[in-house]
């Protein structure tokens, strides 16, 4: 790179060779891949834990129904009037959680941490394809992120339609107090949020496609990469449609259009909406809202191949299998969406196709599952606690996968619809299993992005606790919601034939205190770490191959990843105890095939 | 730090790439709302009207200034700087003309007493040209940009003689993607039109 170069004009070129960087410039308005990880990374973190604490105020007021807790008063103010939760708060705590969780944590939080750091540096390129484009997605995410956060203290309460916002709750503000300013602010917050991601998402699956250093192509890939880019690409494809849907909400609330109400009747008085159908938005809805759930947990899935991969110091099994899994799911997971909608009046005949998709997507899961299982399959596994962390991922998706095949029948799900079945269902499957994924990359990835290794002391009794806590919260929910105890209910005085669940009500709300506090015990890990923690001292830690553990250790003071070339690229990531009788287990992607590979036939 | 030619041109194509895929986001959008639209026009009671004729006006101007920015877009690539400013200009006159007509399109239909809190199938018509407009404004912006753009570098600095290569080649991807925004608005304008116009009759 000597003579033919000219002045670069892409912000890429900047480095800190070259500008003297202020605080400002390198960690907050900056447009480096991996301090927008970081970025994304931290907002996520603050937003866990608030949608944690949420999910904790109200399943005391489930547990506790008759209790007054003044200290929570004098906590949370006008929430916990006479120290107990009022019905508004209870319902704003509830669609706070699951907007916070579900699009927050799990979306901007997993996509924006993971595929901004590692789809750069897992392929060998020194930034995204747009740098600025990608700053704006985090600063539009912030902005969203502050709108919600707003809407918290309204003196009116935060929206509470439910994260799914069906009309009419949605669209009259006379609905309920929440239904006012709250659900303002939460449309406006969403707006902003989709533009991010729709940002975010373009420019990660423009990096996957244009931006791969020399040698790697796409099925050298590590899995990691894979599972961003398809959830980049429904991202791209889902949201869209989520912004059309509350463009026509929008003027529902704010100019009196009649996209999804009609003839209704509040206070005995005829509103003027005529012409308009619920189901409508539903189906627009959950056109975004099914993908949305693969958008949580497939990221969490790549990452979960790869740390398996590396901690068992095996390839990882069946890799095309897994790529087209992926892929199968992408294509599926945007034809099932009307299964959420079985009891909504749609037509039957509708409700036997989606019932057929659903099933079908089973069998990419599963195959994904039993792939797992056989990489770990008599591998030399080291338990790390991102390595813990991976196979409570799979525990999890096992148990929530194997429900989410039977209730995907039309008439089992008629009968359990909006019990707290279905809770027990998504939390196991996308919500518990997502965030294993994600702590898991923290641990794994720590070293990177901080240059020292968190406390493994403290990671094995966060997984420990998380994983039993996860269990004992979920699995007796089963049981309530066979039984046909209703979700969202704010209490259950008036159903004394639910009576005898009081104690497993109690049981799951310790159980979720326990594990909401042990959170802190990560936060702590986190934070001790970046400074305290044990220095990185060598380039590749866990004795991995991909390309990221070729950076060197101060990787976060270079704005380019590489200080020199590019790296080339020779084989994929998953060479993992090749021959028996070398001494090293692993060879990274850099390294050329030797004269015995070549003499056998390299398939990668 | 020197970024070596290959590494750049890879990343320009990457640029122009992550504008297909923008425009692949837009079409969901439009997707989502034409397929409402069918949706809930065959639940019935559905208001059939005419497009008022001033969307036919609005339908010529637009294709003219696709026309006059492929002009402007050649013209940049061989440097003729003259033409690219004019044809910037003109391009961006005829998309402000074509909000203009497209508003006066709304009037019209307001004089027939199609109200936007009216019938469905008025609001759709309202919201759906309206969300296209709003992207043409956005496309008009950026127009401006690249005409200041235009003039600073091929004018002053160019006067001055302290233009980089680097700058010229900046200059190009941007209109590449300025363009490719621009005629695929027009093309779904087309689309809009065809759809809307099949359906209102």
């Amino acid at each position: 790179m000597t003579t033919d170069t000219i002045p670069g004009q892409f912000s890429m070129a900047h480095t800190a060779h070259h500008h003297k960087q202020t605080f400002l410039t390198k960690y907050i308005f900056s447009t480096d891949h991996k301090t927008i990880a970081k970025q994304f990374l931290l907002t996520g973190m603050f937003w866990a834990m608030v949608g944690g604490l949420f999910s904790v105020l109200f399943r005391i007021q489930l547990a506790w129904p008759d209790a007054t807790f003044p200290l929570l008063e004098t906590l949370f103010g006008h929430w916990f009037e006479g120290g107990r939760l009022s019905t508004e708060a209870y319902y704003g705590l509830v669609t706070m959680h699951g907007t916070i969780m579900v699009f927050f944590v799990l979306t901007a939080g997993m996509s924006g941490t993971y595929s901004n750091f590692l789809i750069p540096l897992q392929i060998g390129a020194r930034d995204m394809a747009s740098p600025m484009v990608n700053a704006i997605s985090y600063w539009l995410f912030f902005i969203a992120s502050v709108v919600m956060l707003a809407s918290l203290f309204l003196p009116t309460g935060m929206a509470s339609a439910g994260w799914t916002i069906y009309p009419p709750l949605s669209v009259l503000p006379q609905a309920s107090p929440g239904s006012g300013m709250g659900m303002s602010l939460w449309l406006c917050s969403m707006v902003f949020f989709i533009a991010s991601q729709i940002m975010g998402g373009l420019n990660y699956i423009s990096t996957v496609l244009n931006l791969r250093t020399k040698g790697m192509t796409m099925f050298r890939m590590p899995l990691t990469v894979w599972a961003l880019f398809f959830t980049a690409i429904i991202g791209l494809l889902s949201f869209p449609v989520l912004f059309a849907s509350v463009v026509l909400l929008i003027f529902d609330r704010g100019l009196h259009t009649s996209f999804y109400l009609s003839d209704l009747y509040v206070g005995g008085q005829a509103l003027s909406y005529s012409g308009g159908n619920p189901i409508l938005f539903q189906h627009l809805f959950w056109f975004l809202g099914h993908p949305e759930v693969y958008i949580a947990v497939m990221p969490a899935m790549g990452i979960v191949s790869e740390i398996l991969s590396v901690n068992s110091r095996k390839p990882v099994f069946g890799y095309h299998m897994m790529v087209y899994s992926l892929l199968g799911i992408v294509v599926m997971s945007i034809l099932v969406w009307a299964h959420h909608m079985f009891v909504s009046g749609m037509n039957p005949f509708l409700g036997s196709v989606f019932m057929l998709f659903s099933m079908l997507i089973a069998v990419p899961s599963s195959i994904k599952v039993f792939n797992w299982l056989t990489t770990i399959w008599r591998g030399n596994i080291q338990m790390t606690p991102a390595a813990l962390f991976c196979l409570g991922f799979v525990s999890m998706f096992i148990s929530g996968g194997l429900t989410g095949i039977w209730m995907g029948n039309a008439t089992i799900d008629i009968q359990i619809h909006d019990t707290y079945f279905i809770i027990a269902h998504f939390h196991l499957v996308m919500g518990v299993a997502a965030f294993f994924g994600m702590f898991a990359g923290v641990y794994h990835w720590f070293p990177k992005f901080y240059g020292r290794f968190m406390n493994e002391t403290l990671g094995y009794v966060h997984f420990i606790i998380t994983f039993v806590g996860a269990y004992l919260i979920f699995w007796p929910m089963h049981y309530l919601g066979m039984s046909g105890v209703p979700r969202r209910y704010y209490s259950f005085h008036e159903f004394r034939a639910f009576a005898e669940y009081d104690n497993m009500n109690i049981l799951i709300t310790t159980a979720s205190i326990v594990v909401f506090f042990t959170q802190f015990i990560f936060v702590i890990n986190f934070f001790w770490s970046i400074y305290k923690g044990r220095k990185m001292k060598t380039m590749n830690p866990w004795e991995a191959n991909s390309l990221e553990w070729t950076t060197p250790i101060n990787v976060n003071d270079i704005h380019g990843n590489w200080p020199g070339d590019l790296p080339t690229v020779y084989r994929w990531s998953y060479d993992f105890s090749k021959f028996e009788d070398e001494e090293r287990d692993f060879i990274p992607q850099t390294e050329p095939l030797s004269q015995r590979e070549i003499e056998l036939g390299n398939n990668h | 730090m020197m970024i070596p030619v290959t590494e750049l041109y890879r990343n320009q194509k990457a640029q122009r790439f992550s504008m297909w895929l923008a425009l692949v986001g837009i079409c969901m959008a439009f997707a989502g709302l034409t397929s409402a639209y069918i949706v809930r026009k065959g639940a019935g009671s559905w208001l059939l009207f005419n497009m008022p004729e001033v969307f036919y006006t609005s339908t010529v101007i637009i294709l003219l200034s696709s026309v006059t920015l492929h002009v402007a877009h050649v013209s940049n690539k061989k440097g003729h700087t003259n033409m690219t400013v004019f044809g910037l200009g003109i391009t961006a006159i005829l998309g402000i003309l074509f909000s203009y007509f497209q508003y006066q399109g709304w009037l019209a239909l307001l004089a027939k007493g199609i109200y936007l809190d009216g019938n469905p199938s008025g609001s759709f018509f309202y919201v759906i040209t309206g969300l296209h407009v709003v992207h043409l404004l956005v496309g008009v912006v950026f127009v401006f940009v690249a005409l200041f753009r235009a003039f600073w570098l091929f004018k002053v600095k160019r006067q001055e003689s302290t233009i980089r290569v680097g700058s010229d080649e900046s200059y190009k991807v941007r209109t590449d993607l300025l363009s490719m925004y621009w005629h695929f608005l027009d093309i779904l304008w087309i689309y809009l039109f065809v759809f809307l116009n099949l359906n209102l009759k």
